[in-house]
């Protein structure tokens, strides 16, 4: 009974670590100065990054091998790696950050409806 | 002592009814009497209880009389599989009063319970996977259906076809190949309660069917949730297509990620300071 919502645990953790990574990342950008956003930001995100990782093994290989959803995980990790990439170009960051944050939400969001026990 | 004749002679009819009932509905144990599940269907006399030992068994049953055929242990620890894939596991055929009780039924390329021609009939906490149909239902009438899983077929999960008066409650119906459930010149059945989710095509297909009510049913994740056609005087109300846990959970994890930030930032404030 756990192991059917275990995976829908994980991701309502994410998107609640994702909007609150999301948030404080704006602040940054808003206030252009290191301060505790910088730490929640950073914090919040690589926590979050972990359980993507953790559910792709929870979900993925627990219900065995798909092309299609195994492409689905890696295009998810592609978009987080990109804007990973894109914070640490800060000329970049200002421009494009922010729709990499809602893009990550929906993904979450995304991830929690996909995996919502229905049987 | 003459007055308490009558009432021992009426105490004598009661004990001689008992005992009359209790030798009609005859105890059989399977594997402990009769290996096989269908040799003690077949040994069975009308009105029989056959209680199954929990454990994984092949074969193919059909039954042609009124027994009560149950699992001793519940559907995960009794498993029959079609010994021949290409009849139906479980086989009903032309009888009255037949309850099937706790089972999980799987491996047939025709259906895992086809029944056909029957009356007054109990199917109750089965698990039926894994066949090219769920349960299939021909011309049968005053059914109940009830706590059943039927998921993971190829085509229809629960398919009745010409069948009437039949109560469907309770019943999870999901992931299988085409339709969840369909109802085809099948009248006065009440559908009551049931969840239909994620099945490759219609969740819930009516055709042809008349006065069925159709209640708090949940469809969900279907290619077409609910589907009615050439149909008329069904009572269709309170389905649901899209439950309010999937509006709900999102809006209230954003909520509570923003809360979360706020705790974060007066945490951080305490720790490090301003």
């Amino acid at each position: 009974m756990f192991s059917d919502f275990l995976p829908l645990i994980i991701g309502s953790i994410g998107v609640v670590l994702a909007t609150s990574s999301f948030i404080s990342g704006m602040q940054l950008v808003r206030t252009r100065k290191r301060s505790f956003e910088g730490r929640i930001h950073r914090l919040n995100g690589y926590i979050s990054i972990g359980l993507f990782i953790l559910l792709f093994f929870v979900s993925y290989i627990g219900s065995g091998f798909n092309m299609i959803v195994l492409l689905l995980w890696l295009s998810g990790f592609a978009v987080i790696l990109m804007k990973l990439r894109i914070v640490k170009q800060r000329r970049w960051a200002f421009k494009y950050v922010c729709w990499f944050g809602v893009a990550i939400i929906c993904m979450w969001i995304y991830i929690i409806y996909t995996h919502m026990p229905l049987t | 002592m003459i007055k308490q004749i009558p009432v021992l002679i009426l105490i004598t009819v009661l004990l001689l009814l008992v005992a009359v009932s209790s030798e009609a509905s005859t105890i059989i144990r399977v594997p402990e009497q009769y290996k096989s599940i269908s040799k003690a269907v077949e040994a069975a006399e009308p009105g029989a209880i056959i209680i199954v030992a929990s454990g994984s068994y092949s074969d193919n049953i059909k039954i042609t009389k009124p027994v009560f055929l149950r699992s001793s242990r519940g559907a995960a620890k009794t498993i029959i599989t079609a010994a021949d894939p290409d009849t139906a596991t479980i086989h009903i055929q032309g009888t009255h009063d037949v309850t099937l009780l706790a089972f999980t039924i799987k491996g047939s390329t025709l259906a895992g319970v086809l029944i056909e021609k029957t009356k007054n009939l109990k199917v109750m906490l089965n698990h039926v996977t894994d066949n090219e149909n769920g349960l299939l239902m021909l011309n049968t009438e005053n059914c109940n259906i009830f706590g059943n899983r039927f998921d993971s077929n190829n085509s229809y999960g629960l398919y009745l076809n010409k069948s009437s008066s039949c109560r469907v409650r309770a019943n999870s119906v999901s992931l299988n190949g085409d339709k969840g459930l369909f109802l085809f010149s099948s009248d006065n059945n009440t559908i009551l309660n049931n969840k239909i989710n994620m099945n490759k095509w219609n969740g819930m297909l009516i055709w042809s069917s008349n006065n069925n009510v159709i209640k708090h049913n949940r469809t969900l994740r279907n290619m077409f949730g609910f589907v009615t056609g050439e149909s008329s005087n069904n009572d269709v109300s309170d389905n649901t297509s899209l439950p309010d846990l999937f509006l709900i959970l999102p809006i209230l994890l954003v909520y509570l990620g923003f809360i979360f930030y706020l705790i974060q930032m007066y945490a951080f404030k305490m720790i490090y300071g301003r």
